[in-house]
């Protein structure tokens, strides 16, 4: 008795935080199983992902992509974007000004801590892409 | 399941060839560790890389020769349905559900997917022409396995189950070490769930945090797993030495127990001679101007969130008390190597919190956990200790 009291304590300090948990994560496991695993990363994703998936059958692997973010909450929608459609070469800027200066967006919130991203300001890219993050398709090609 | 086979075979043949008595799941890390160092070790002198070499060299060493097998441990039937219910748990969500966390995706990804098309650590993604790659500095163990697993396999989601199984694996070695009973309690952590440095996540926190536990408690494997540590992430270094000096401090170990760590470290040093830095932390310059006002904040910070029911139960509350208990009752030595390399460690991811310019707050809030769940296994050590329960761990 004396050896099974705190374990029994130890996990009632803890299953009940974990199973609701566990509970979720099944249920939505339980919810996509059906779909294909294209059609499960497209729901959980969020918009930008079926126009990534667009643009990478419209690009070959060697082109060059601009991402114009044209917000602040475009970062992220974008960044995921040029991850999924490696690896062709995406370069990133903040805004139609930058771009038109070919002035990349500096990803760093604490400029003195990190070193800056390699390579000179890059060239005209094969396809631009505007990207708002409040649009039903974040990823629009100009 | 390739990545089950695969890394398997290479950790059993490993193990045969060390003379190292392996279970199931410690076979699957070593075969993680090994894959990867032996590939960054042939990336930095330039060999393209054939991911299927070494697991067809594995099996003609398994031909030859068989690891031997660990001495059976008995397990209570109740003690293994709570442990296996959340392991099963997160298998089937692991089958359905594709990776999702942010840097997974964004950081940790590519350089894996990069990997696999150039055969090579050092390729043109590696030099900035193929789009954003943040951190070009982080060590590259886990993308080398992720690439493993993405040649081998069908695709880049094929790599979850490197992430997925590493966990189980982990918590079936536990179990041979730590009470059976603080194992099973340890997997039903909400926090194994986070999208974000979570047991389905390609942050890679749970690569560390069974290259500790393996460090800590597996004395035959543990020169291998002190240099995964450092090939694996930044904070694997900084874990590393603290296991280290926590085994040199209790006598536990020889000297020699700093060569591996180190010559990873060299290797890591070569291969970042040859790759420019992107958006990696300087950490000279941080140092230097380190704000000692803000280690307060960082420290509170980081309690703040070990605190936190909604991602750890009461489960640091656990360790601290337990820690009390065995102090009380004199057993500090049992202890005093998971303390020291939580005590350490915490030191320096307060540390790390104090000397970036991000408010704390913002910072602790997507760091704190992930950085906890590296010392998962010593707090079980401490937890199994506390309460009475058998450990292996302190006997290495």
């Amino acid at each position: 008795m004396r050896r099974a009291l705190p374990i029994a304590l130890f996990l009632a300090t803890i299953v009940p935080y974990g199973a609701p948990r566990y509970a979720a994560t099944l249920r939505l496991a339980r919810d996509l199983a059906k779909r294909p695993m294209e059609e499960r990363r497209a729901e959980l994703f969020g918009g930008w992902y079926a126009d990534a998936m667009r643009l990478r059958a419209e690009t070959p692997p060697n082109a060059s992509i601009d991402f114009v973010m044209l917000t602040p909450a475009a970062r992220d929608a974008a960044i995921l974007a040029g991850a999924a459609l490696q690896p062709r070469d995406c370069r990133y800027f903040d805004g139609w000004e930058a771009w038109r200066a070919r002035r990349r967006a500096e990803f760093v919130h604490d400029a003195r801590a990190v070193n800056a991203p390699p390579g000179p300001p890059p060239g005209p890219a094969d396809v631009v892409v505007a990207v708002d993050a409040a649009a039903e398709h974040p990823l629009s090609r100009r | 399941m390739i990545a089950l086979v695969v890394f398997l075979v290479i950790g059993a043949a490993a193990a045969a060839i060390l003379r190292i008595p392996g279970s199931l799941g410690a076979l699957f890390l070593i075969g993680l560790t090994v894959n990867g160092i032996v590939l960054f070790l042939a990336g930095l002198a330039h060999v393209p890389l054939v991911f299927w070499v070494l697991p067809a060299a594995s099996v003609v060493v398994l031909l030859f020769r068989r690891p031997a097998r660990p001495p059976g441990q008995r397990h209570s039937i109740a003690a293994t349905i709570a442990l296996a219910l959340p392991l099963v748990a997160l298998i089937v969500a692991a089958a359905i559900l594709p990776i999702r966390d942010y840097d997974g995706r964004v950081t940790w990804l590519p350089k894996a997917q990069a990997i696999a098309r150039d055969h090579a650590i050092d390729g043109p993604f590696f030099h900035g022409a193929q789009g954003y790659n943040p951190h070009n500095h982080y060590p590259l163990l886990m993308p080398l396995d992720d690439a493993t697993a993405i040649a081998l396999g069908s695709d880049v989601e094929s790599v979850r189950w490197l992430y997925v199984l590493m966990v189980v694996s982990l918590f079936l070695v536990m179990r041979d070490f730590i009470s059976e009973w603080v194992v099973a309690g340890a997997a039903w952590l909400p926090i194994l769930l986070a999208i974000d440095g979570g047991a389905l996540a390609a942050y890679n926190d749970f690569a560390v945090c069974a290259f500790v536990g393996m460090a800590i408690l597996s004395p035959e494997t543990r020169a291998l797993f002190l240099a995964a540590l450092v090939l694996t992430k930044n904070e694997g270094a900084v874990l590393a030495a603290a296991i280290v000096v926590a085994l040199l401090a209790t006598r536990r170990v020889r000297w020699t127990i700093v060569v591996a760590p180190l010559l990873a470290a060299a290797a890591l040093a070569l291969w970042r001679m040859h790759i420019p830095a992107a958006y990696d932390e300087q950490y000279g310059v941080l140092v230097r101007d380190l704000p000692l006002h803000r280690f307060p904040a960082a420290l509170l910070a980081l309690a703040k969130h070990a605190w936190d029911p909604g991602e750890w139960g009461w489960f640091w509350p656990w360790t601290l008390a337990a820690a009390a208990v065995a102090l009380a009752r004199r057993r500090a030595a049992e202890i005093a190597v998971p303390a020291i390399v939580i005590v350490l460690a915490l030191l320096a991811d307060t540390l790390a919190l104090t000397v970036t310019s991000w408010r704390i707050e913002e910072l602790a809030s997507v760091a704190a956990n992930r950085l906890l769940v590296h010392l998962l296994v010593p707090a079980c050590v401490i937890v199994a200790c506390g309460i009475r329960q058998s450990s292996r761990a302190e006997a290495p």
